[in-house]
Parts: structure tokens; sequence; C-alpha cells
């Protein structure tokens, strides 16, 4: 659901959208502060093939679960991290 | 950590301020030692004009580096530097349009720019920053307001 020049997104669209890379966001901030090098490289390049991925469903049903997915991954990460802490 | 850096540079001397410790700083930090230091040099008994530092001066040296940072971060960024084509990045390139980046890219620059600058860019700004211009100009506002 990316948004070309040519498509306009309804608002649900659009909320999604925006939850989506939010969601992008929290899990580079957490990887970021992990401080082992090949470990914070592996969750990141991880994250970003698993996001683009799914880059380009159009139907909502699958992009909610996979952003549930996505958060899911996050809340392990974050206890993850802070259990290594 | 302010406190502390405020109350130092307010006793020592300019010049006693280490680089390293000014590179540590986020800006919020910087504009009130910088502060200290010109209020230092107003009161102290040699004024001379080449160690006073004019607000325009600060101001456009303010911007040059904030873009050098924004080039560099967006250079430096993997996607832009395998890009077999090899664009030009400057100041107007389009993040979308002209080096080939799509929204995950660009949040994760943003994510890069919010971890040097020390800023929390709220979400609703990041569909607005498209060009490092746009850029520079979203964070000189911001850091005038601080």
């Amino acid at each position: 659901m990316m948004k070309a020049d040519k498509i306009v997104l309804n608002l649900k669209q659009f909320m999604l959208r925006r939850e989506v890379l939010k969601a992008y966001k929290d899990i580079l901030k957490a990887c970021y502060s992990i401080q082992d090098d090949s470990y914070r490289n592996e969750m990141i390049n991880w994250t970003r093939h698993d996001f683009k991925m799914n880059k380009n469903l159009t139907d909502e049903a699958g992009i909610k679960i996979s952003l549930t997915r996505a958060k899911m991954s996050l809340k392990e990460l974050q206890t993850s991290i802070n259990m290594a802490k | 950590m302010i406190r502390q850096v405020v109350r130092a540079t307010a006793r020592a001397t300019p010049g006693l301020i280490t680089a390293s410790q000014i590179s540590k700083c986020s800006p919020r930090v910087l504009k009130v030692s910088n502060f200290n230091l010109v209020k230092q040099n107003l009161l102290s008994n040699t004024f001379s004009t080449s160690s006073f530092r004019s607000l325009s001066d600060q101001a456009k040296q303010d911007t040059a580096q904030v873009e050098e940072k924004v080039l560099n971060i967006i250079r430096n960024f993997d996607r832009v530097k395998e890009n077999p084509s090899k664009p030009q990045v400057s100041l107007e390139s389009n993040l979308i349009k002209d080096l080939g980046l799509d929204s995950l890219d660009q949040v994760e620059i943003i994510v890069q720019l919010e971890d040097t600058f020390g800023y929390e860019i709220p979400d609703s700004d990041y569909e607005k920053l498209n060009t490092p211009a746009e850029i520079v100009n979203y964070i000189q506002k911001r850091l005038a307001e601080v």
C-alpha cells in the first residue's frame, strides 16, 4: 500500500499506513539501542526485509495482520533488550 | 546533565571547554552554553571584536553545520550509496523521486536525524520532509524554538 503519485488513500487506509510507519519507526529505535553490533545489524536487516516484503499488500485485513505481527515483534524485542541490560 | 554543562560553561573561561565536550552535547545544550560564553566575553575587560560573535554569524554557521550533517546522513544511507545510478545528493533532491527511496527509507533517515540532533520529530511531520532543504528548515525552526 505505497502512496504512488496517482493513488489517493481513503481515511482508513491513510491511518493504517500511518500506523505501519510508526511501528517501523519504533522497531528501528529499539534496534538502535542494541549494544551488540552484529546483532543490531541483523535485526535492522530483518526488519527492513520483512516490511519491504509486505510492502505491496493491498487488502486491509492482510495489512492489519502484518501490523499486529510487527507490534508483537516489537514487544518481544523490547523485553529481550530490557533483559539483556 | 544540562544543568552541569550550563554551570560549567558559566564558570569556565572560553576555550577551556574541549571540543569533545561540545560534540557530545545536544544542540539545546550548545545554545545555552554559547549564551554563557558570549556573556563572559561581554563582561570581560579584554573585549575584542574578533572573539565576539554576532548573532547573524552564529545563525549562518548553524545552517551550514545542519546542512552538512543532513547531507552526510543521506549520503551514507546504504540504499543511496549502493544505488547503481549514483545520484547526486543535493539540498533540493527529492528523497522519493530523485533518490529512489520509499517511505520506509524516509522513516529510517528521519530516525537517524532524530538521533543526531537529539530532537524528537512527531509522526505527522514525517510526510512533509521530502527534500534535505525542507529538513534543514524544519530543524532550524525547532532549534530556534528551544
